[in-house]
C-alpha cells in the first residue's frame, strides 16, 4: 500500500519535473515546477517528516514559486522572444539518466554491499522532535542560520536596491 | 522538561573568535544603517577587531581540542592555524580596500560588515566537525562573497562576475548537499568522527551510493579551491570583484576551502582506500597544468593571477593526493603552502590594487606596469619578491612550500606527480618573470600614478617579510619555520588520530 | 498505517479542492447555454471596458519585496517549531530564540533605516 502510493507520488514528481524542463513558456514551467514541489511534500508526509511536509508547502511551493513567478512576469517575455527546448538532448538526458541507474543497480548487486540502513528513531520529523533537536544538540548551526540569513538581507538591500 | 544544551563560560572562551567577528559584523551593519561614509575611527576599529581575534587564537593556541556543543565544531591547532590563516588574509584585504574604496566611490561600512562574515563563515568553517555545520560555514562564506563580487554595481564586469559565481556556487553547493543528504542516509549521522566509524565498520564505504555521494563532495569543494574542471568561473569572477575582494577569494575562501577539505577527507573517506587519492591525483595534475598553460597568455593581470591561483590549487591538490595514515608529512606541507602562498598573493593583489584605477585602461594590463619597477622602487622590489615565490624559486617561502608538498608526494610513491609539478614550476616562471621584465625593461607611455597609501604598503611590507622570513627565518627573531611546521605537522597529527 | 490515517484528512481536503472546480466547470459546459458574441470574447475585467495590453512588465520593486519577504519567511520558519514547545523549554530556549531574533532584528532595523521598505 504505501510502496504503492510512494511510486504514484514519484511518478507526479518525476512527471512535473520533466514537464518543466521541457515547457516552451516559462509560466507553464514554473506551474509544473508546482506540481513536483507538491508531489515531494507527499514523500516527506510518506517519511513522517511533518515539519519538512508544512514548509515544502508553505515555502517552496507557495514562498518561492511567487518568486519565480515574479522574475518570470519582470522579464515578461515575448512568445517571439521565447527559444525552442532542446527535444534531442532532453531524450539524450533521459536515456543518460536510464543508464547511470542501471549500473548503480549492477554495482550495488556486484559489490555485495549492506542493504539495511540505519533506522530513524520514534517520533523522528515530527515538529516537537525537529524543535528539540534544533534547540539542543544543533544550537550552534541553528545560531548561525541567523547570521546566513541576515547576510541574506543585507545582499538582497546591497544588491536590488535602485538606491542605496 | 528538555535538558539544556551544554553552554557555560568555558565554550564561549572556545568560540571567543567566532563571537568577536559575528559581533563586529553586526556593529558595522549597524554604522551601515545609520551612517554611511567610513571614518578614521572605524577604519582603527576593524584593524583593532582583526588584531583581537589573532589575540584570542593566540590565547586558546593551547586549548585540549576536543569536540564541543554535542560535535558540532572543535576548536584545536588545525582549525586554530586556519583561524589565524584566513584573519591574516581578511586583514591584508581591509587594509588594501580603505584607498581603493575611496577611489571607486565605494565607501561603505556594510562593505566591511559582509567582510566580517565572510572571515566568520570562514572560521565556522575551519573548525566544523559536522557536516551541517560545515554546510552552513561554507554558505556563510558564500553568500558575503557573491555580494562582496557584486558591490560596484554599475558595474559591467562586477554584475557578470557576481552572476556567474552565485549561479554556478549554489550549483556547487546543490552537489556538496545532494553527498551529505546521501552520507547521511547511508549512515545515519553528519557527525565526523561517526561517519569514519560508521564508513570502516559495515562495509558501507563499497556501496556504489557512498562513492557517489563521496564524489559529489569532492565536486562542491573542488569549485570552492577552483580545481579543474570546475574552474570556469575563476578568470571572470577574479576580474569583476573588487581587487580587495579577489584577493581574499584567493586567499581566505582557498585556505578555509582546503582546511574543510583536508579535514573531512583525511578523517572519514581518505582512511584505507586509495581510489581517492587517484582521482585527487588526476584533479591536481590537470588543475596545475592547465593553470599555468592558460596563465601564459593572459594580458589582464587579475586573469592571469586568475590562472595562477588554479596552478597553486593543483600543487596544493597533489599534497592530498598525496595522504596517508602513516605519516603527516603530506598534511602539513598543505598547510605550510597555504600559509606561504597567502601572504605571496596577498601582497601581489595589494599592488594590483594600488595600480589599478577607474577609467580607460583600468590600469590592469600587463603592459601598464611599463617602467614601475624604477620609479617606484619598494613596489618593484616587493612585485619582484612576489612573483619569484609564486614561481617558486630559492629562498623565498614558495619555494620551500613547493619543496615539502613535492617532497611529500615523493615519500607517499608518487613520483610522478612530483616531476609533473616541478614541470609545471618551470613553465610557470614564463609568466611571472614576464611582469618583471615589463616593469624593469620596458619605458612607460604613459605617466604612472600609483595609489599606494599607508594600508597598501604596510601589506606589501608584512608580505615581504613573511615570504622572506618562511624561507629562511631564524628560530631566535620569532617562532621560526622550523616551529610553524612543527605546529603543522601537531595539528594534522590529532586529526589523523581522533580519526584512528 | 498510522501515517494514512493521520493524513487522511489531508488527502480529502485536496480531492474535495479538485473536486469542486472540476465539477463547477464541468456542469456550466454541460448545463449551461452557449451564446458567442465580440463582448463575451473580451477578457473579463470586474465589469469595465478593457483598456491597453494585459501583459505589462512588473515593476522591479516588488523584485525588492518578494526577495525581503523569502529571506522574512525562512525565519518565520525556524519560530515555528519553537513555538510549539515553548513550555517544555524553559528559560534556555527562550534565550536562544532570543539571540537569534536579536540579530535578524537587526537586518529589519538595516532594511528599514535603508528605506528598503518604502515604494520609491
Amino acid at each position: 500500500m504505501e510502496a504503492v502510493a510512494f511510486y504514484i507520488i514519484a511518478a507526479i514528481a518525476v512527471f512535473g519535473a520533466l514537464l518543466m524542463i521541457t515547457r516552451r513558456n516559462p509560466l507553464a514551467g514554473a506551474f509544473s515546477l508546482v506540481v513536483s514541489l507538491i508531489a515531494l511534500a507527499g514523500i516527506y508526509a510518506m517519511l513522517r517528516a511533518e515539519l519538512i511536509f508544512i514548509l515544502q508547502i508553505l515555502v517552496y511551493a507557495g514562498a518561492i514559486m511567487v518568486l519565480v513567478i515574479f522574475t518570470i512576469m519582470l522579464l515578461n517575455l515575448r512568445e517571439e522572444e521565447l527559444e525552442e527546448p532542446p527535444a534531442g538532448k532532453i531524450k539524450t538526458l533521459i536515456i543518460l539518466a536510464a543508464v547511470a541507474f542501471g549500473c548503480y543497480g549492477i554495482i550495488k548487486v556486484l559489490s555485495g554491499a549492506p542493504d539495511e540502513v540505519p533506522r530513524v528513531p520514534e517520533n523522528f520529523g515530527s515538529v516537537e522532535k525537529v524543535g528539540e533537536l534544533m534547540l539542543t544538540s544543533y544550537l550552534y548551526p541553528f545560531e548561525i542560520i541567523s547570521v546566513v540569513l541576515l547576510v541574506a538581507i543585507v545582499g538582497v538591500v546591497l544588491l536590488a536596491k535602485k538606491v542605496i | 522538561m528538555i535538558s539544556p544544551p551544554p553552554v557555560n563560560t568555558e565554550i564561549l572562551n572556545l568560540l571567543a573568535p567566532l563571537l568577536v567577528l559575528v559581533g563586529a559584523g553586526l556593529l558595522f551593519l549597524m554604522f551601515g544603517a545609520f551612517r554611511n561614509r567610513v571614518g578614521t575611527f572605524q577604519r582603527a576599529l576593524i584593524v583593532i577587531l582583526y588584531a583581537a581575534v589573532l589575540f584570542y587564537v593566540g590565547k586558546l593556541w593551547n586549548a585540549e581540542g576536543w569536540p564541543i556543543l554535542n560535535g558540532m565544531l572543535i576548536i584545536d591547532r588545525f582549525s586554530l592555524f586556519f583561524t589565524a590563516v584566513v584573519t591574516i588574509c581578511a586583514l591584508g584585504s581591509v587594509l588594501t580596500s580603505a584607498n581603493y574604496l575611496d577611489r571607486f566611490g565605494l565607501d561603505r561600512s556594510e562593505y566591511f560588515a559582509l567582510l566580517f562574515f565572510a572571515t566568520s563563515g570562514m572560521v565556522v568553517l575551519v573548525s566544523a566537525y559536522n557536516l551541517i555545520s560545515l554546510f552552513l560555514g561554507l554558505e556563510l562564506m558564500s553568500l558575503s562573497v557573491y555580494v562582496l563580487v557584486g558591490y560596484r554595481r554599475r558595474d559591467f564586469f562586477a554584475n557578470e562576475a557576481a552572476l556567474k559565481y552565485f549561479l554556478l556556487g549554489a550549483f556547487a553547493i546543490a552537489f556538496f548537499l545532494y553527498g551529505v543528504s546521501m552520507i547521511y542516509g547511508l549512515t545515519g549521522t553528519t557527525n565526523f568522527k561517526g561517519i569514519m566509524v560508521e564508513a570502516t565498520s559495515r562495509g558501507i564505504a563499497r556501496d556504489p551510493l557512498f562513492l557517489l555521494a563521496v564524489a559529489l563532495i569532492l565536486a562542491g569543494f573542488a569549485f570552492k579551491i577552483s580545481s579543474v574542471p570546475f574552474h570556469m568561473w575563476v578568470p571572470d569572477v577574479y576580474q569583476g570583484a573588487p581587487t580587495p575582494i579577489t584577493s581574499l577569494m584567493a586567499t581566505a575562501v582557498k585556505a578555509a576551502s582546503f582546511a574543510a577539505f583536508l579535514r573531512l577527507f583525511y578523517m572519514c573517506f581518505m582512511m584505507g582506500s586509495s581510489k581517492w587519492s587517484g582521482i585527487i591525483a588526476v584533479l591536481a595534475v590537470l588543475t596545475m597544468t592547465l593553470g599555468n598553460i592558460v596563465a601564459l597568455v593572459q594580458r589582464n593581470i587579475k586573469r592571469m593571477m586568475a590562472y595562477s591561483s588554479i596552478a597553486h590549487a593543483g600543487y596544493i591538490l597533489i599534497g592530498l593526493a598525496s595522504l596517508s595514515i602513516e605519516s603527516t608529512r603530506a598534511a602539513s606541507s598543505i598547510l605550510y603552502y597555504l600559509l606561504a602562498y597567502s601572504f605571496m598573493t596577498i601582497g601581489a593583489f595589494a599592488l594590483i590594487s594600488a595600480v589599478e584605477k577607474r577609467e580607460g585602461t583600468r590600469g590592469l594590463d600587463i603592459a601598464e606596469y611599463a617602467g614601475l619597477g624604477l620609479k617606484k622602487p619598494f613596489l618593484g622590489l616587493a612585485m619582484a619578491v612576489f612573483m619569484f615565490s609564486l614561481a617558486g624559486i630559492p629562498p623565498t617561502a614558495g619555494f620551500f612550500g613547493k619543496y615539502y608538498i613535492f617532497s611529500a608526494a615523493v615519500e607517499g610513491g608518487h613520483v610522478g606527480l612530483a616531476i609533473i609539478g616541478v614541470l609545471n614550476s618551470a613553465l610557470s616562471l614564463y609568466y611571472y618573470l614576464r611582469v618583471l621584465v615589463v616593469m624593469y625593461m620596458q619605458k612607460g607611455v604613459e605617466p604612472l600614478d600609483v595609489h599606494d597609501d599607508l594600508g597598501v604598503k604596510v601589506v606589501l611590507l608584512v608580505s615581504l617579510f613573511a615570504i622572506l622570513w618562511l624561507g629562511f627565518g631564524p628560530e631566535r627573531l620569532l617562532p621560526g619555520v622550523e616551529s610553524i611546521l612543527e605546529w603543522t605537522r601537531v595539528s594534522v597529527a590529532k586529526i589523523a588520530s581522533l580519526g584512528m | 498505517m498510522l501515517a494514512a490515517s493521520k493524513y487522511a484528512p489531508v488527502v480529502l481536503l485536496f480531492v474535495i479542492a479538485l473536486a469542486i472546480p472540476v465539477l463547477m466547470i464541468g456542469i456550466a459546459t454541460i448545463v449551461g447555454p452557449r451564446r458567442l458574441g465580440v463582448k463575451k470574447k473580451v477578457p473579463f475585467e470586474c465589469g469595465t471596458e478593457p483598456i491597453g495590453d494585459t501583459r505589462k512588465r512588473f515593476s522591479v520593486r516588488f523584485f525588492l519585496v518578494a526577495l525581503l519577504f523569502i529571506v522574512f519567511d525562512v525565519e518565520a520558519v525556524f519560530i515555528f517549531p519553537w513555538a510549539v514547545l515553548f513550555r517544555q523549554l524553559g528559560l534556555f530556549g527562550f534565550i536562544e530564540m532570543a539571540v537569534f531574533l536579536f540579530i535578524l532584528i537587526l537586518g529589519l532595523v538595516y532594511v528599514w533605516k535603508k528605506g528598503a521598505l518604502e515604494w520609491e
